[in-house]
């Protein structure tokens, strides 16, 4: 005890009482500490620019504005290489945006499929997914971008042989197939409100089709043995055609009634087929008359990446537009007025389906307006000897007008251009994505979708499963129990982690440069190699990234802040 | 409801309890079948879908794996894919730094876990049969023949022409057999000419293109005209292909056009040291083959022939004489396997792709230049290898490249193992029965990575070796290693540091931490690459990417870490920290001895996922310009002899990576299964 | 005693009324344990039936087997008419008819109590918000607990939990409740103000079924206890049949080790 008390006493004397307080000690430590990291940076900096001034270059962010000098392969029209850095890191921002937002929607889709698909009862399913999921997860990144764009984009074809959707040709759709199914939805539909007996509905429809394909059959024989080329279609169908359907008809219209009950379902569905089919047979729609759809290319695929349909707002959009606004604002005034008759009455009116569908309604309405306001018949050519009037189809046919006077005078508000190529392959017209950016996309949402699968998983898992009991328990339905019940608890799990992809995601699109697709990062490579001034870079990009990373952030906690549960 | 308070309800029942079997669709496979595969209608539609789905992914891979791809680019290049261009005086280094890793690790099963007996015997299998399958497959499936062509004619396919060479230079080893014969099987007509695979040499492949060439337009006439008589056509297609049939011409026959085996082809076997005939013949279809022995390792030239007829062209099925690969490089001096010097200089090397045979040196030169000898290419296959071929092609020489390695290792893991097991059996007490192994794999752990490092770059112990020359799987292990190791305290002090009460210490750790990982990677590693040189001018020389990219990995890897323990620290419950203190410890010795150990052993599997995370990542110092593994096959294909060859290497790649990582993955989830990693509850 | 055993259905004599459940020869396997073993059971309209049994004898599957929670594999279930069939229509008109409630309350934690309440009515049902929440205000009335409509379960007791979720499964206007064991999760002091509602609803006349280790509630208010062993019914009778005389030595043996 005594020798303690000397010892404090001793420390007593040497430190004095105002460093013993620990509130002081701490404010010491703090600024000592704050001193040793600030002299460590400042040590950093100035070093750096010694080294930097040595070898002529001061790190400043004027030489944004000298002229850049290179051409980006992808970027906006206002862009040449006569534009400034500034404007080549602008291309490059564009760019990472496009990805990354593209790509947050795409692979939280993609994710959440495969994520149920891991959670199916279907064991080959669930086996599938799994595979998918590990071998997605386990291998780099970066090695999944290669093969993405070295050996899947490499290997598409040549433009003049892409691969296009739909491929160009006829389409034929048979009338018969297109009534049968008519008849099928019919009939399962008035079927509904029979007495709930799942195996006599089951047998109907069974011998629906049985006949069906009987008939089918002997017709397709019948066809075959006679060879009637030219006659398709015009009804001249002979009179063995006549007996082989009044045979079929007459046995089992008749057989139905007097086939014993519990079988009398297949007999009765079996008559309805061979009527409806024998009827369309007999009427001379059979047996060749079809739909014939003349289908061009709209998608092209090929090693220059895809290229889509191009729309095009002609100068009448902006009346049509108006005509679309209308029908939103309409069709939410009328679901709020639903709701609420709903909700007051009880009385249950399909609101989301009536507001679309006044939303379309208007929208082809005016369409239709717009498009009925009549052409100038005569347009303004302005050739060697002034302005001249040259009747509008002849202007358009001697190939007198500007693609912008073309889009003027044309009587629809939007026009949709298919993708045309040139005689080298180089498609003049179309919205196009390069290879790199559908690599880097592929890649990016792929490898993603592989964490947010899991996540979801987890997620799903994490709900108990007396909630589902207790949800099927009052009543409600499998998609209820998922949408009620389910998801709403499950996100509260999912959605921090999901927030942890997203940022990893946006991160992720910097390996752009390994493919050169020419983001963000990219471009302030190619900026740093010709300006030199690569602590300025660095410093832009860390910037850029910075922000897009705490934006991400700001937006996942808030979603998260709605989910929370309330305990006690 | 009175009625119901009846004593008539009261009722017993006296039968034994009897056990019926469930019905059938509701145990065993039947039913595992039913409610797994086809439980519904969308279940069975999603089965179908999926069967077909995966059985043609499965069929496709597997068909071009082992009838389409050419494996020889793994293992010609194996060296390099695991270490790089590491010096090859310093090789017994990493060899031995393998060996001790496998230990090392094999010590910590035999502590923690145990091997079952049929693992150990499947291990023993696998070691058999890489050593006794490659003899075996030689001895029972020899490699189909080469087929080279003889004649004078140049033999023409759209813009190509091609004239079979007069000489051909190839490399033997001395008792290999060299038949030849005329290989009448291909020169029946056009399609037996289009299917011939195997082997070939460019005219005789150009021949081939002709023959499929003329077979298509045969198929095709018919084809347009069917579609053009009909009406499901466009009318642009029709346009198209009325003039595809205006210009489609079908050529006559190849076999005709070229006589083709219809002369005998004049063959001459030469010495290619001394240009002496060693045996020579003519070769008619009729005739028996030429066979030769020949006499010594080296080169020889084959010459070839058809004196009758200078429009004719004979193709020659030669056994024994097979591809080739060369390459040049410069080689330092070195002490060769006998003791002997090799002197430094330009060294040229001819590589025989089917088994590695090597001749150094010249070729020989008729007339003042060298013979010809890169005119046969492997891989004419197109897809129709058969399975020997591969068998005798990669499989043989893979096993052969890797067995003496595996046994190494299984034996250095099997000491590691027993060493364990035997140092508790006879040093551990009795109521802890692991506890002297687990400390010793405790410090081997802790000794492994500077042990490593010193093995791999000398560090002033052993001779230094040079940075830029580490690569492929290497210096990605050794990137990973480091980015865990040395950001660990770095990442201790950051999470103790985000916790603390101090707002300085506290905003600064936050700062950092959020700042690294609000920027990805490839940002760290540039800034590590360009800034670390002004910071630190002994980084700055060309020799050190390795180590800036250390730098970078650590700095990246600190964050990430430093949430890790935090996340663990915040598991821990309130208790313990007050525990500690109310037992008189200072806020420090808290820290260290009660809270961080508890919160350590509970971030063990997130460590885990950190170290995969990390070995995936480092395949990024790629763009910087390292040689890691995944610039390795980068590179690799970028070779003029390997040029499309990038499947192959980036599926091999892509099992290397994937077998690491689901391995780590496997033990992390063990760890975190088995309870040990997770705080203990009391 | 033969003349019990040739009765084995003996409600179906004593009410003029058809039965609300019929369950025939109902069999049920896990894999290859067999739970349910030719159990065949009535229940009157207003009926209140117990059931009790050691734990593992299948007492709580076979109530579960009602509304389909679990699916029998042999034998006929008809509730209210309706047969219980794989047809998913069946299925739903047999739920809306049962009212459950469960051991672990299973309450909607994202919901508020009124929301707990009101779910079903309004998308099963498809009442309007205004009469559902109405209903969900009387039935909260009724449990004695309306000061926490706006609450989340997480805010609640345990007992209070219980309680709305005897309200949530009553909300849909069931003419059957099941019970599983609804105050074994409970503290000692909440286990009464749920049984006082069990005890106020079965007054009321709803038909019940309640599996519960609470025997002065079976004395109480059963109009019939059914005791379960080994995946049977081994004895069932009146309360005081069954606390007093019971037979069969599976019986007297249970009812001495909790009595």
């Amino acid at each position: 005890m005594a020798s303690s008390e000397q010892n404090f006493n001793t420390r007593n004397r040497i430190i004095p009482e105002f460093l013993r307080d620990i509130r002081v000690l701490q404010i010491l430590g703090q600024i000592i500490f704050l001193i040793i990291v600030v002299a460590f940076l400042a040590q950093l900096v100035s070093v750096a620019a010694n080294e930097m001034r040595a070898n002529n270059l001061t790190p400043n962010f004027t030489f944004l504005q000298n002229r850049a000098g290179f051409e980006i392969s992808e970027s906006p029209q206002w862009y040449t290489s006569n534009s400034s850095y500034a404007d080549a890191l602008r291309v490059g921002i564009i760019n990472t945006l496009r990805i990354v937002s593209t790509g947050l929607v795409t692979a939280t889709v993609l994710g959440i499929l495969v994520g149920i698909f891991l959670l199916s009862t279907n064991w080959l399913i669930r086996t599938i997914s799994r595979v998918y999921v590990e071998i997605l997860r386990n291998t780099p990144l970066l090695v999944q971008l290669f093969v993405w764009y070295y050996i899947v984009m490499f290997s598409l074809p040549q433009p003049q042989q892409a691969v296009t959707l739909p491929s160009e040709g006829v389409l034929f759709i048979s009338l018969r197939l297109v009534l049968y199914a008519v008849a099928y939805v019919f009939i399962s539909r008035s079927l509904r409100h029979l007495p709930t007996d799942a195996p006599r509905r089951l047998m109907f429809l069974t011998g629906f089709f049985a006949a069906s394909l009987v008939m089918e059959t002997a017709f397709y024989l019948y066809h075959n043995q006679a060879d009637w080329a030219g006659v398709y279609g015009r009804g001249d169908l002979g009179a063995a055609a006549f007996l082989l359907y009044a045979g079929i008809s007459a046995v089992l219209i008749g057989g139905a009634y007097f086939v014993p009950a519990p079988f009398r379902p297949y007999a009765l569905g079996a008559a309805a087929g061979q009527l409806i089919g024998g009827l369309l047979f007999y009427m001379g729609i059979m047996p060749n008359a079809a739909l014939r759809m003349e289908l061009y290319p709209a998608v092209y695929l090929s090693i220059r990446g895809i290229v889509f349909p191009e729309i095009l707002p002609t100068a009448r959009f902006a009346e049509w537009l108006a005509f679309v606004v209308l029908g939103i604002v309409a069709a939410a005034m009328m679901w709020v007025y639903f709701r609420r008759v709903t909700e007051t009455t009880g009385r249950l009116i399909p609101r989301t389906q009536y507001a679309v569908l006044l939303m379309i309604v208007l929208a082809a309405v005016g369409w239709l307006i717009v498009g009925a306001e009549p052409l100038p018949t005569a347009v303004p050519i302005s050739g060697d000897d002034g302005i001249i009037f040259v009747p509008l189809e002849e202007a358009l046919a001697r190939d007198l007008l500007s693609p912008a006077e073309q889009l003027q005078y044309t009587s629809q508000p939007l026009v949709f251009l298919r993708p045309a190529q040139n005689r080298l392959g180089r498609f003049i017209v179309g919205t196009q994505f390069s290879p790199e950016y559908m690599a880097l996309l592929l890649g990016l949402v792929i490898y993603t979708s592989a964490f947010i699968a899991e996540i979801v998983r987890a997620g799903i898992q994490a709900v108990s499963y007396g909630q589902i009991e207790a949800a099927r328990a009052v009543g409600l339905t499998q998609g209820q129990t998922l949408s009620q019940v389910v998801l709403p608890q499950a996100l509260r799990v999912i959605i921090p982690p999901l927030g942890n992809q997203y940022l990893n995601l946006a991160k992720n699109s910097s390996l752009a440069i390994a493919i050169a697709f020419a983001d963000i990062f990219t471009t302030m490579t190619t900026v740093m190699n010709q300006s030199g001034q690569s602590v300025t870079g660095i410093i832009i990009i860390m910037i850029f990234y910075l922000i897009m990373s705490l934006s991400i952030s700001f937006v996942m906690n808030i979603v998260n802040g709605r989910f929370q549960l309330v305990t006690r | 409801m009175t009625t119901i308070h009846n004593k008539q309800i009261n009722a017993v029942n006296y039968e034994e309890p009897q056990t019926k079997s469930p019905p059938l669709l509701s145990v065993g496979p039947l039913a595992w079948i039913k409610n797994n595969l086809f439980g519904s209608l969308m279940d069975t539609i999603l089965t179908v879908v999926g069967a077909i789905v995966i059985v043609s992914a499965v069929t496709a891979f597997f068909t071009w794996a082992l009838a389409g791809a050419n494996w020889f680019v793994i293992i010609f290049n194996m060296r390099q894919f695991l270490i790089g261009r590491f010096e090859p005086w310093a090789e017994w280094r990493v060899q031995l730094l393998a060996l001790l890793v496998i230990a090392v690790l094999g010590w910590a099963v035999g502590a923690w876990s145990r091997i079952s007996r049929g693992v150990f015997i499947f291990l023993l299998v696998i070691t058999a049969l890489l050593f006794v399958l490659p003899p075996v497959i030689r001895a029972v499936v020899p490699l189909s023949p080469s087929f080279v062509s003889a004649g004078e004619t140049a033999i023409a396919y759209g813009s190509v022409a091609q004239q079979p060479l007069a000489q051909l230079g190839f490399i033997g080893r001395e008792g290999e057999v060299i038949t030849l014969r005329v290989a009448r099987e291909y020169s029946q007509n056009d399609r037996a000419l289009a299917n011939s695979f195997s082997f070939v040499d460019s005219p005789l492949n150009t021949l081939r293109n002709a023959a499929e060439n003329r077979l298509t337009i045969e198929a095709r006439i018919p084809e347009i005209e069917r579609l053009l008589a009909g009406d499901a056509l466009t009318p642009n297609q029709r346009a198209l292909l009325t003039a595809d049939l205006e210009r489609l011409e079908v050529p006559p026959p190849v076999t005709e056009t070229y006589h083709l085996n219809e002369f005998p082809a004049q063959v001459r076997l030469l010495d290619g040291a001394t240009m002496e005939p060693i045996s020579e013949a003519l070769l008619s279809g009729e005739s028996e083959p030429l066979s030769v022995t020949l006499p010594r390792d080296g080169w020889y030239v084959l010459e070839k022939t058809v004196p009758d007829n200078p429009e004719a062209v004979t193709l020659i099925a030669a056994e024994g004489i097979y591809p080739m690969l060369e390459r040049s490089f410069t080689r330092s001096a070195s002490i060769g396997p006998d003791g002997e010097t090799i002197a430094a200089g330009r060294v040229t090397q001819y590589i025989r792709m089917t088994d590695i045979f090597l001749v150094e040196g010249g070729r020989p030169r008729i007339e003042g230049t060298d013979v010809p000898f890169e005119n046969i290419v492997e891989n004419q296959y197109r897809g129709a290898r058969p399975l020997h071929d591969y068998l005798s092609l990669y499989l043989a020489p893979f096993f052969q490249q890797i067995n003496t390695g595996f046994l190494w290792l299984l034996i250095a893991g099997i000491i590691g193992y027993w060493g364990a097991r035997l140092t508790d059996k006879y040093f551990s007490p009795v109521e802890k029965p692991r506890l002297r192994s687990q400390r010793i794999a405790f410090w081997l752990f802790i000794a492994l990575p500077p042990v490593a490092f010193i093995l791999v770059a000398g560090f002033g112990i052993l001779p230094p070796t040079s940075p830029p020359l580490w690569g492929g799987l290497l210096l990605t292990m050794l990137l990973t290693v480091v980015g865990i190791v040395v950001s660990f305290p770095l990442g201790v002090a950051l999470a103790l540091g985000r916790r603390s009460s101090l707002p300085v210490v506290k905003g600064a750790s936050i700062a950092y931490i959020e700042l690294v990982r609000g920027v990805p990677l490839i940002t760290v590693l540039l800034m590590a690459m360009v800034l670390v040189p002004f910071v630190a001018p002994w980084l700055g020389g060309p020799d050190t990417g390795p180590y800036r990219a250390m730098v970078a990995v650590t700095l990246f890897s600190a964050a990430y870490l430093a949430e890790n323990v935090r996340g663990g620290l915040q598991s821990l419950p309130p208790g313990q920290e007050e525990a500690a203190k109310a037992l008189g410890l200072s806020a420090w010795q808290a820290t260290l001895f009660i809270t961080l150990p508890q919160a350590l052993r509970a971030v063990i599997p997130a460590l885990v996922g950190q170290f995969i995370s990390l070995f995936k990542d480092t395949s990024l110092v790629t763009i910087v310009g390292l040689m890691d593994l995944t610039d390795v096959a980068q590179t690799v294909v970028n070779q003029n002899e390997f040029l499309g060859l990038r499947r192959e290497a980036f599926v091999f790649i892509s099992i290397v990576y994937f077998v690491f990582s689901y391995v780590m993955a496997m033990v992390s989830r063990r760890i975190e299964e088995s309870g040990s990693g997770a705080a203990r509850r009391i | 005693m033969s003349e019990l055993q040739e009765t084995p259905r003996a409600t179906s004599v004593l009410a003029d009324e058809e039965p609300i459940i019929i369950c025939r020869e109902v069999n049920k396997w896990f894999g290859d344990f067999h739970v349910l073993r030719d159990v065949s059971v009535d229940v009157q309209p207003q009926e209140v039936v117990v059931v009790i049994g050691p734990s593992g004898s299948g007492k709580s599957t076979f109530i579960r087997c009602i509304n389909r929670l679990e699916e029998h594999q042999e034998g006929q279930i008809i509730v209210d008419g309706i047969e219980m069939s794989h047809d998913i229509s069946n299925i739903a008109a047999i739920r809306r008819e049962i009212g459950m409630v469960f051991q672990q309350f299973n309450l909607f934690p994202h919901l508020t109590v009124l929301q707990n309440i009101s779910l079903a009515p309004m998308k099963v049902r498809q009442w309007p918000r205004e009469k559902a929440e109405a209903k969900a205000m009387e039935l909260l009335r009724r449990v004695g607990i309306p000061e926490q409509v706006n609450k989340y379960p997480g805010q609640l007791s345990g007992g209070q939990q219980q309680r709305v979720a005897i309200a949530r499964a009553l909300a849909m206007e069931p003419k059957i409740m099941l019970f599983d064991e609804p105050t074994s999760a409970l503290d000692p002091e909440m286990i009464k103000e749920v049984l006082d509602v069990m005890k106020e609803l079965a007054r009321s006349g709803m038909t019940m079924i309640v599996v519960t280790h609470e025997m002065g509630f079976a004395r109480e208010v059963a109009d019939r206890v059914l005791f379960f062993d080994h995946g049977r019914i081994v004895e069932q009778g009146t309360p005081e049949y069954f606390f007093t005389s019971a037979q069969h030595p599976r019986t007297k043996e249970f009812l001495s080790q909790i009595l």
